[in-house]
């Protein structure tokens, strides 16, 4: 799947707009990156939910941070960052909410996106398909979160081991121990199917 | 598993496409030809890519386009509650002020600490004083006794 950029604008260009409080620009910017951020998201969960509301608290947190980007960086770095660091509070506070029963600080997100975002699915996923599916959840939860995070990058996003290693900040070396191992453990979760 | 010289961690690398050098790809394209174990594997770690290939997921453009506007929804709405407050919390509450009023505070402290030592100081010693004194008197009233006493 190719990501079409709805427009050519450079990402700084678009980011100076923001700053300036430009609502235009920022509306540009989420276009431009809201598939990939959300299928990374995805890729990490396999939950159409969690991928929604992340990718949501991901981009608000981009945009009033944006006098963070100093461009050091590509800005598909920054917002990755942000992004699996959303995700990780996400489940930090599951877990946290799992625990204590529906206390009042951690309130469910599901309540202000108002719809199951599965319904929007514009696939019909059969049987065999969702099997996989299942299959690869199970082995995705059995990945540690450097490990997924390589996979997901890998397969999802189609970089280069030495992007991922910049992107991590982690060596070459070490993003290829985390990749062979990740394949590993899915090719023997998915069996059977993966032949 | 594999009685050949290709490592599986070669094989992820050949599928994953990490392989540039052309001669080594071609090397390992020759081998996998010949070899029914590697082909195999292969297969296996081409169907793992696929699968997780297919995990990505789309919908309409009304759908991604409602997420957007429930973005700038938040960003709008969280935006004045943060500036009011650092508005308030700057009006009130002044960094160089706060720290100004906080020097003062602890100078004003430190002067009358050492006032109310010196105070201390100066009464324990005008006690002192006294004391000395009162047993200088007892001394004397002692000896004038005695001397009265060696007379009779």
């Amino acid at each position: 799947m190719e990501y079409i950029e709805p427009q050519n604008r450079d990402d700084k260009e678009i980011i100076q707009e923001i700053k300036q409080g430009k609502e235009a620009a920022m509306d540009e910017l989420i276009k431009k990156y809201q598939k990939r951020v959300y299928n990374t998201l995805y890729g990490m969960c396999m939950d159409y939910d969690t991928a929604w509301d992340v990718s949501q608290e991901a981009f608000v947190k981009v945009v009033q941070n944006i006098n963070n980007f100093r461009g050091d960086s590509s800005f598909w770095t920054f917002l990755y960052r942000v992004t699996m660091n959303a995700f990780y509070d996400h489940k930090r506070k599951e877990k946290v909410r799992g625990r204590v029963g529906n206390f009042s600080d951690y309130e469910d997100d599901s309540g202000e996106r108002k719809f199951d975002v599965k319904d929007a699915v514009n696939i019909e996923v059969d049987f065999e398909k969702k099997q996989m599916q299942e299959k690869m959840k199970t082995a995705l939860s059995s990945l540690t979160n450097t490990q997924k995070e390589v996979f997901v990058l890998k397969t999802t996003e189609g970089l280069k081991i030495r992007e991922i290693a910049g992107m991590l900040g982690i060596s070459e070396g070490t993003v290829k121990s985390h990749l062979n191992r990740s394949t590993e453990k899915i090719k023997k979760a998915l069996g059977g199917e993966a032949l | 598993m594999k009685k050949c010289t290709i490592s599986s961690g070669t094989l992820v690398d050949y599928i994953y496409g990490e392989i540039d050098d052309v001669s080594k790809l071609h090397e390992i394209e020759l081998h996998i030809k010949s070899c029914p174990d590697c082909l195999m594997e292969i297969g296996r770690l081409e169907a793992v890519k696929k699968a997780a290939e297919a995990n990505r997921v789309d919908f309409p453009e009304e759908i991604w386009s409602v997420q957007r506007q429930n973005i700038l929804r938040k960003i709008r709405t969280d935006a004045p509650a943060k500036k009011s407050f650092g508005g308030i919390f700057h009006g009130i509450f002044d960094v160089k002020k706060l720290s100004l009023a906080a020097l003062i505070i602890i100078m004003a402290g430190i002067g009358t600490q050492y006032y109310r030592n010196v105070k201390i100081l100066d009464e324990q010693k005008a006690m002192a004083d006294k004391m000395e004194l009162l047993q200088n008197m007892e001394i004397i009233e002692r000896l004038d006794f005695y001397e009265k006493m060696s007379l009779k």
